[in-house]
Parts: C-alpha cells; sequence; structure tokens
C-alpha cells in the first residue's frame, strides 16, 4: 500500500553529543545518534524507551531546543535545521571534483565559475538554515515594497473599501445639515446637538475602520517578512512535567497569549479572543484565564500546557511525556484530548513516552530507542505482533497488567543485555527491513534469524 | 489458618488544621494486616493513602491531628505513643520506602555512610541495657506526659471546630468555650496529679540501673585487662623463643607467623571489648556489605565509598530498601516506590520487594496508584478513595469481581495492549476535603450514583469472606446495575487466558 498522505517532518542521521572536560577527561555523551524517521500528516508517531535512551532528547532537538551535533530536519517538504559540517565536507569535496574536472578540460571556465557559485551558495543556504527561525526572508522583503500587486493586499483593500466609503458619506451629509442648521435658533438647538454628536460617532468609526486596515496590511507585511518564523511556529512542544513548565508568576491568560506576542500579534481583542478559543478546545472556561497555575489541579495544569502550545495553531506537536507525571485517572482525560485533537484539527503529534500500553491505544507508528539509537522502527501492528529486537521484547515483556493470576506466574522479566543479546564482532548492524515497514536493527545473521521468526 | 495479626488500624480519623478549616484526609478506615502478606493500597493523589502511612510511621506533620482511632501494633497503640516511645519502633520495627530514591538520599553523604548511620547512632550498647531495664517505667511516665499533649490538642481542635461554626450565636460560642476549657483544666490536674508518682518510680529505677549497668562495665573492663594481660604476657613469651632461632632457618619463620597470630588475637580480643560496649564500624560496615549484596547491588565493597550521584534511579531505590532494612524491621511501608522509576526497572525492583518479603516473612504495606503493579505484588488490596476505604478484599477478588463504581473506573481508565475504543475517564475532580460531603464522596462523579447516594454513607456490603464494599448499588432494594464493558470484557479475556493456561499446563503434565 502506498502512503500518499503528506510527509510532515522528515528527520534525517540527527545527533546530539554532550561534550564535558577537556583534555585527558573529555566525555562525550551520544544521546541521541544518527536518528533518522518520518511523520505522515495527521499520524501519531512514539518514540519509547527507557529514561535516559535520548527520546526527550530527540524531541527537544528537532523542535530546537539543543543545538544539534548534526543531522538534519525537513518540515512541511522545508529544511528548518541543516548540518553544516556535511555541508562543508560536501562542499570541499565537490569543489575539489570540480577542479579537477577543470584540469582535465571536461568543462569550461565559464561553466566551472557557475557551478562553483552554486556550490558556494548551497553552502551558505546550509549555513542559514541553521538559524532557520531567525533569518527574514529576502524575497518577502522584495515583495514589500511591491505589496499592492498581491491579491491578499487587494483584498483586505476591497474588504475595507465599501466601509470606509459609506462613513465617509455619513460623514458628508451630517456635515451639510450641520452648515444648513442656525446655532443661534433655539427650536433647532436639540437637533443641532444630536448632528454633532452623531458626526463625532462616524469619525470615530472612520479612524477604527482606517485602523484595523492598517494592522491588517501590517500583519500582512510581517506574514511576508517572517515566512520562517511562521513556519517553525507550526511546531510546539508539550512538555512533561505541568508544574515545573508554567511559571508560577503568570496567569493563565498571560502564559498562553506569550505566544502570541512573540508572533507579533498586539491587537489585544484578537489575543483574548484566540486564548480563550484554545482554553475551551481543552476543556477549560473563560473564566480560569485570570487564575494562576497553583489554583488548578495536576491534569487541568497538563490542558494549560496543551492550551499554550494550541493557541497558535501547529500542525504538529511534540509531546514529551505528557501523561507520565499525572494521576491515573487523569492519564484517561489528556489522551481522550490529544485523540480529539488530533480527530478534529488534523494535527500530528511526536508522543514520547516509556509505557507501551499507553503507545500501542495512543499511536500509530513508533520506534523504539535505546541509548541514542532506534532499535526498531515502523508500523504498530506489526512491531506488536512480531516484536523482533530483544530490548523491544524485554520492554513488553516488563508492563504490569491489572491481572493477579497473571502476574503471580510471570517469570522475573527478562533483563536485556547487548553484550550477551548480539554478537557484533564481525559484523556491525544496520537498520534492515524483515516486511514492509518494520525495520530492526541487526546485522546479516541476525536479520536472517528474525526472517525465520516471520 | 488463622494468620498472626500485625498491624491492626481501627476507626482511625486523621485531620489538619489549616488556616481555612479542618482538612479531613482520612474519615474513619479500618484495616489488619497478618505476617507476611502484602497489602496494596490504590487510590488517586489526594485520598489519604500516604497521610495513613505516614501516622503509622508517626511522621506526621505538624498541624496533622489523630482525632480518634487506634494504630495497634503488637497490642502498642502507636497514635498514643509518645516520640521517645516512637524511637524504638520507627524504623527498628517498622521501615519505610518512599517514592523519590533521589530526594531521600543525602547528596552530600557516601551510601555506605548513609546505610550504617542509624545503626552507628543507635549503638551505644551500654546505654540501650540501660534503657532496657527500666523502659516499661520510663514509658509509663512519658505516656502519661502525652497524655497532657493528646488532651490539649484535643481541646484546640475542639474549640476551632466551634469557631469555624456559623449556626452558634456569638454568646454560645463563648459558654462553650469555657465549658471546653473549665473540662480541659479538670483533666490537666487529674493528670498532673498522677504524674510526680510515675515519676518517682521511674526515677528509682533509673538509679537502680545505672548502678547494675555500672558494675557490669567494670566488670568486662576487668575482664578484658586479665585476659589482655595474659595475651601479652605469651606475646614476650613467643618474641623471646624468636631470639633463639637463627635468622632465615624455617623455625624462625614460624616463629614469626605464630607471633603475628598471637597479634591478631589481640586486635580481636580489643574489637571484641569494643563491641561489647558499642557497635564498631567494622561491625556496621559487614552487616551493610551483607545486606547491599542481599538487594543486589553489585560490587558493594566498592559501592559502599560512592555518593548517590553515582547511582542509577533503580540502584538508588535498592540503597534505600538496604537503609530500610539495617534494622531488620517486621513492617515495611513502600510509599509509590517504582513511580519515579521505568518499566524495566520497576519490575526489577517488585521482584527484589516480593523476593525479600519471602525470605524475611515480611508484612508489607505498598501504596501505589498503578493497578498493574498492585497485582504484581499484593495478596490483598484497599481502594481508597477520599480519605476512606471503598472496596478491599483479595487481589483475586478485586480485580476480577470489582464492585465498587470508582474501581470500576479506575480498571477502565487505564488502556492495555488491547484496548482500541474510547478510554472511559472519571468526570469532574475529587471532594474538597475541606467541607466533606455527606453522602458517598464518589457520587458526583459516579454515573451509576442513586439519590440515596447523595444523602447517606453506604455502610460495607460483604460479598465474599473476604470481599467487602461500600456502595449501595449491593443494597438488596438497588436497581441491577452492570460494570462498564470495557472492564467486563477485560476480565472475561484475563479469565478465557488463565483458562487457557491452566488447559496448556494440564496437558503437559
Amino acid at each position: 500500500m502506498v502512503d500518499n498522505r503528506e510527509t510532515i517532518l522528515r528527520v534525517e542521521g540527527l545527533k546530539q553529543y554532550f561534550k564535558s572536560g577537556f583534555g585527558k577527561n573529555k566525555i562525550v555523551v551520544k544521546a541521541v545518534d544518527d536518528v533518522s524517521f518520518e511523520i505522515k500528516k495527521g499520524e501519531v508517531f512514539s518514540l519509547v524507551g527507557e529514561s535516559g535512551c535520548g527520546k526527550t532528547t530527540t524531541g527537544r532537538t528537532i523542535i530546537k531546543l539543543y543545538k544539534s551535533s548534526g543531522g538534519e530536519v525537513y518540515f512541511h517538504n522545508t529544511r528548518v535545521l541543516s548540518d553544516v559540517k556535511a555541508a562543508k565536507k560536501r562542499y570541499r569535496h565537490d569543489v575539489r571534483v570540480l577542479k579537477q574536472e577543470l584540469k582535465l578540460g571536461n568543462l569550461t571556465q565559464k561553466a566551472y565559475n557557475e557551478k562553483l557559485l552554486l556550490e558556494k551558495q548551497a553552502l551558505k543556504k546550509a549555513k542559514r538554515d541553521r538559524y532557520f527561525e531567525n533569518i527574514i526572508d529576502e524575497s518577502g522583503r522584495r515583495a514589500i515594497k511591491d505589496i499592492e500587486s498581491f491579491q491578499e493586499y487587494q483584498d483586505i483593500i476591497q474588504k475595507y473599501a465599501l466601509r470606509l466609503e459609506k462613513t465617509t458619506a455619513i460623514i458628508d451629509s451630517l456635515n451639510e445639515t450641520l452648515a444648513s442648521l442656525d446655532s443661534k435658533d433655539k427650536k433647532q438647538k436639540a437637533k443641532l446637538k444630536e448632528t454633532r454628536n452623531a458626526l463625532k460617532e462616524a469619525k470615530k468609526e472612520l479612524a477604527l475602520s482606517k485602523l484595523r486596515q492598517k494592522q491588517d496590511i501590517q500583519n500582512l507585511k510581517y506574514q511576508l517578512i517572517n515566512k520562517n518564523k511562521l513556519l517553525m511556529r507550526k511546531m510546539q512542544m508539550i512538555f512533561q512535567d505541568p508544574i515545573a513548565s508554567l511559571n508560577p508568576r503568570m496567569t493563565v491568560k498571560e502564559i498562553i497569549a506569550e505566544g502570541l506576542r512573540i508572533n507579533g500579534y498586539k491587537n489585544e481583542e484578537i489575543i483574548d479572543q484566540r486564548v480563550i478559543e484554545s482554553l475551551e478546545t481543552v476543556g477549560l472556561v473563560a473564566e480560569h484565564a485570570s487564575r494562576y497555575p497553583h489554583e488548578f489541579s495536576g491534569g487541568q495544569r497538563q490542558r494549560i500546557g496543551i492550551a499554550r502550545s494550541l493557541v497558535v495553531e501547529p500542525s504538529f506537536i511534540i509531546a514529551d511525556e505528557p501523561i507520565s507525571a499525572l494521576d491515573v485517572s487523569i492519564r484517561a482525560h489528556i489522551i481522550n484530548l490529544l485523540n480529539e485533537l488530533r480527530e478534529n484539527k488534523g494535527i500530528t503529534i511526536l508522543f514520547i513516552a516509556h509505557d507501551l500500553s499507553v503507545v500501542k491505544y495512543f499511536s500509530d507508528r513508533l520506534a523504539v530507542m535505546y541509548f541514542g539509537k532506534i532499535v526498531e522502527i515502523g508500523d504498530k501492528e506489526k512491531i506488536f505482533n512480531h516484536p523482533m529486537h530483544p530490548y523491544t521484547l524485554s520492554l513488553l515483556d516488563s508492563i504490569p497488567l491489572p491481572d493477579p493470576l497473571y502476574e503471580q506466574r510471570r517469570q522475573a522479566s527478562k533483563r536485556y543485555n547487548p553484550q550477551e543479546a548480539h554478537d557484533y564482532s564481525k559484523e556491525l548492524p544496520t537498520l534492515r527491513e524483515i516486511e514492509p515497514d518494520h525495520f530492526v536493527l541487526c546485522n546479516t545473521n541476525e536479520f536472517e534469524k528474525y526472517k525465520k521468526l516471520l | 489458618m488463622k494468620k498472626e495479626k500485625v498491624l491492626e488500624v481501627n476507626n482511625l480519623k486523621i485531620s489538619f488544621r489549616t488556616p481555612n478549616g479542618l482538612v479531613r484526609a482520612v474519615r474513619d478506615i479500618s484495616f489488619d494486616l497478618y505476617k507476611g502478606e502484602t497489602l496494596a493500597i490504590v487510590g488517586e493523589s489526594g485520598s489519604g493513602k500516604s497521610v495513613t502511612n505516614r501516622a503509622i510511621m508517626g511522621i506526621l506533620a505538624g498541624n496533622g491531628i489523630i482525632d480518634d482511632g487506634s494504630i495497634l501494633y503488637r497490642e502498642q497503640d502507636l497514635a498514643k505513643l509518645s516520640e521517645a516511645n516512637f524511637h524504638a519502633i520507627r524504623g527498628n520495627k517498622i521501615g519505610m520506602i518512599f517514592q523519590d530514591p533521589l530526594s531521600s538520599l543525602n547528596p552530600t553523604m557516601k551510601i555506605g555512610k548513609q546505610i550504617t548511620e542509624a545503626m552507628l547512632i543507635n549503638g551505644n550498647r551500654i546505654k540501650n541495657k540501660m534503657v532496657d531495664m527500666y523502659h516499661t517505667e520510663y514509658y509509663e511516665y512519658l505516656n502519661k506526659k502525652k497524655e497532657l499533649d493528646l488532651a490539649r490538642k484535643n481541646a484546640k481542635t475542639r474549640i476551632f471546630e466551634i469557631q469555624l461554626d456559623d449556626t452558634i450565636s456569638k454568646q454560645d460560642k463563648k459558654t462553650q468555650f469555657a465549658s471546653v476549657k473549665t473540662e480541659l483544666r479538670g483533666k490537666l490536674s487529674d493528670i498532673k496529679a498522677e504524674i510526680p508518682t510515675y515519676k518517682k518510680k521511674y526515677i528509682e529505677k533509673k538509679e537502680a540501673a545505672k548502678k547494675d549497668v555500672k558494675a557490669y562495665v567494670a566488670q568486662i573492663k576487668v575482664d578484658e585487662k586479665v585476659e589482655l594481660e595474659s595475651l601479652k604476657a605469651n606475646l614476650l613469651e613467643q618474641k623471646k623463643l624468636l631470639e633463639t632461632f637463627a635468622k632465615g632457618s624455617e623455625d624462625y619463620s614460624n616463629q614469626l607467623k605464630k607471633i603475628n597470630k598471637v597479634k591478631d588475637n589481640i586486635r580481636n580480643n580489643r574489637e571484641n571489648f569494643k563491641r561489647k560496649l558499642y557497635v564498631t564500624k567494622k561491625e556496621a560496615y559487614a552487616r551493610a556489605i551483607e545486606i547491599m549484596n542481599e538487594v543486589g547491588i553489585p560490587e558493594p565493597e566498592k559501592r559502599f565509598n560512592q555518593y548517590p550521584f553515582q547511582f542509577s534511579g533503580g540502584m538508588r531505590q535498592r540503597v534505600v530498601i538496604a537503609i530500610a532494612l539495617m534494622a531488620n524491621p517486621e513492617v515495611l511501608i513502600c510509599d509509590e516506590p517504582t513511580t519515579a522509576l521505568d518499566v524495566t526497572i520497576q519490575g526489577q525492583i517488585l521482584n527484589l520487594i516480593k523476593k525479600l518479603k519471602k525470605q524475611r516473612d515480611l508484612s508489607v504495606i505498598f501504596i501505589t496508584h498503578d493497578l498493574g503493579v498492585v497485582a504484581n505484588v499484593a495478596d490483598r488490596v484497599a481502594v481508597m478513595y477520599a480519605g476512606r476505604i471503598v472496596e478491599y478484599g483479595t487481589s483475586e477478588d478485586v480485580f476480577y469481581n470489582p464492585k465498587h463504581p470508582y474501581t470500576w473506573a479506575l480498571l477502565s481508565s487505564v488502556p492495555d495492549l488491547d484496548t482500541k475504543e474510547k478510554l472511559l475517564s472519571i468526570p469532574g475532580t475529587p471532594p474538597d476535603m475541606l467541607y466533606p460531603p455527606k453522602g458517598d464522596a464518589f457520587a458526583d462523579r459516579n454515573q451509576f450514583a442513586l439519590k440515596i447516594d447523595f444523602e447517606e454513607q453506604p455502610p460495607f456490603f460483604k460479598i465474599s469472606d473476604s470481599h467487602y464494599a461500600a456502595t449501595w448499588l449491593l443494597h438488596e432494594d438497588a436497581p441491577k446495575v452492570d460494570m462498564p464493558v470495557i472492564v467486563k470484557d477485560r476480565i472475561e479475556k484475563y479469565k478465557a487466558q488463565e483458562k487457557t493456561f491452566q488447559q496448556s499446563k494440564g496437558a503437559q503434565a
């Protein structure tokens, strides 16, 4: 079956190393080591593993909370994170090849210059893409000079044109009546007052309409310039600990509106409206907006965290263990809420968890991570029906079930020990596809063994 | 077969004084703990499960009061025990493991020191011996003093309650205050009059004990001196003998070995003498290594000198368990020991606790909100909600035949590996315990709630000899209500699995 859905996120060879110490004491921890996966639109993709395996780090590196050590991330088919080291290497290699070709006479000087320019541009772009979200779009800047030719601009003008015309006509007519009235006549005094008030109101409305128009045009300009920022805005994160991730000194409204303000919203009315909308989508009410985080229970706090990520209308959410800090009875609330969001709004979710039963219930595809590497990745049904990697097996084995007789006869859970489980002295393992959309980290020997088990 | 009862909690009521009023955290709970069994207490946070166990350990917060009820441990009421008396029980007889292993260990102290600390502090054997001699009189005296405290505290809560009651007029309040105060005064003077006789008894006994112990220490010292002198004389003799041999000969080296042996003997003698007086570091070290081996810490000799940050989460929890086991307790209270851990590590720690329970015949109280964990460890289960036990029974009773709607809700809010349909979440929030509800506390969130649920607290209905549930649905006049489909399906699935397992086992046999 060919999946026609759009790929929302593509991660290629993502690396995140943490260094500490100098010289002899230098330690490099490979928290994430060469991780690649793809997420399709509307699906829930899960990262599973024990704590310290790098699943949270992967999520945080994708959303650029850490500076990556390597690898590229494509979001909505745009590169949002580039690998400068790799780009430099590629550039050097390509230039060497080009020079050789020139020497051999396969290339003319002109063609060489052109190709070299292209290479230089690619390198420059890679360097810039590292700080993708901060870069102002050059084409957008150029477009602003010629903004009148844009359809959106014309739409805005048209939207306000009728209203502006009407109000100016009213003002004109009122002015005329005002001129015709005699201020000294006592009979006409009341009418005079009335017209003056009406005129005041009409002028106010005119000013307001003009302001709105100006704001809309400014918004359009902002959108044209900050294309990159707006794209990154489509990616949001929900954090694990609802207590630590909300600022205790800010009201709920301030917390939720912060993202909007950072993204250039200045109109208080619109901000209020958006905040209330997002509060209502997560099942809270407008009155909650003026309260502080400590006044809420754990589940409600997590809802605030979700509302904060929803307010900027993301298409992709990274949910970093959103339920592991919550009570059992509240977990179901949050899972159901995330499920609704995905169904109603078509939001794609990267779900980071260590609880396999929740992952099985909630996600479409999943990847099992162990010490910074993906050991098994693929379709949920396939992995749960035919778990292959010994680490996945040991994870599956350790889920306690609410079934006392089963638990009593269950043997002590198997422990995964990579030294015992694998023999990689002859050949190092790679990710291989043992059935469609099911990859396992293994070498040739193991691959054949797994194939037989299918 | 009737098992030996270790701990008995009867009609326990605990409340906390706060600026807003009395928070009734635990409202009338009773349970028994038998020797060698695991009792799991399940419930969401704020249901009072931790408070109950803190009361058993005698570590309630300062504003927490035991209003009523008793906690009987070996016929001793822990609720009325004075702090000094509690030292003999807390840690020694009842051990506790806390939720977060990182915050319950001191980051600036080596693991070894933390494990041996309690043993060394309580290690003055002479003092312990003396206290043993006069402890009955001493404890009676202290308990009498504690009665004063209890009387004062009770009067305080009553005044507090009267103050908060809006139905009483100001004038009435004043008269009531006065009556409470006079009553208190009377009680206090009664107790105070009794105290001197108790004190006299205790001091007399103490003096006698002091004399006895002094004589005992002197005797030990004399014995030690005699033995040491004889050993020293022996050493001198051997040394003299050594001079008669030629250097390098076989006899010479043999003699050297003999001398070393005598020196060792002298050292051991000194150590033994010290051990009679107090717990030595060597003794504590040996015991710690033994316990660390028992809880599965590899290379204990090396780990002994490491700091908590050098341990992983699972290992830290093992260290905490080791600390709890050092004093050889009879009851072990585990307060969510696996919540902060991973699934794989969780399995290991649960297996360890089960193993220790079997080896040492421990009674374990296991607090958790994870039903899978409960099924794994528990013999009996008590489900708590809003300060009350709503259902209790053996784990088979509760998991295969749950009767209370709250138990259903708990079971249905967790997905298992085969869940596909929408999860049933519990609507609403737990009640505010400042104003405990009149009827069933769960009624507001219960889709099966009856009219009577809002008016009257349901009593325990007996389902079987070991299984009770507090819900009006079990009353004979109540309408028939079935448990949610999701729970029913799951239980049937489990039962079917069990059947196939038994059949395959039978076929094999």
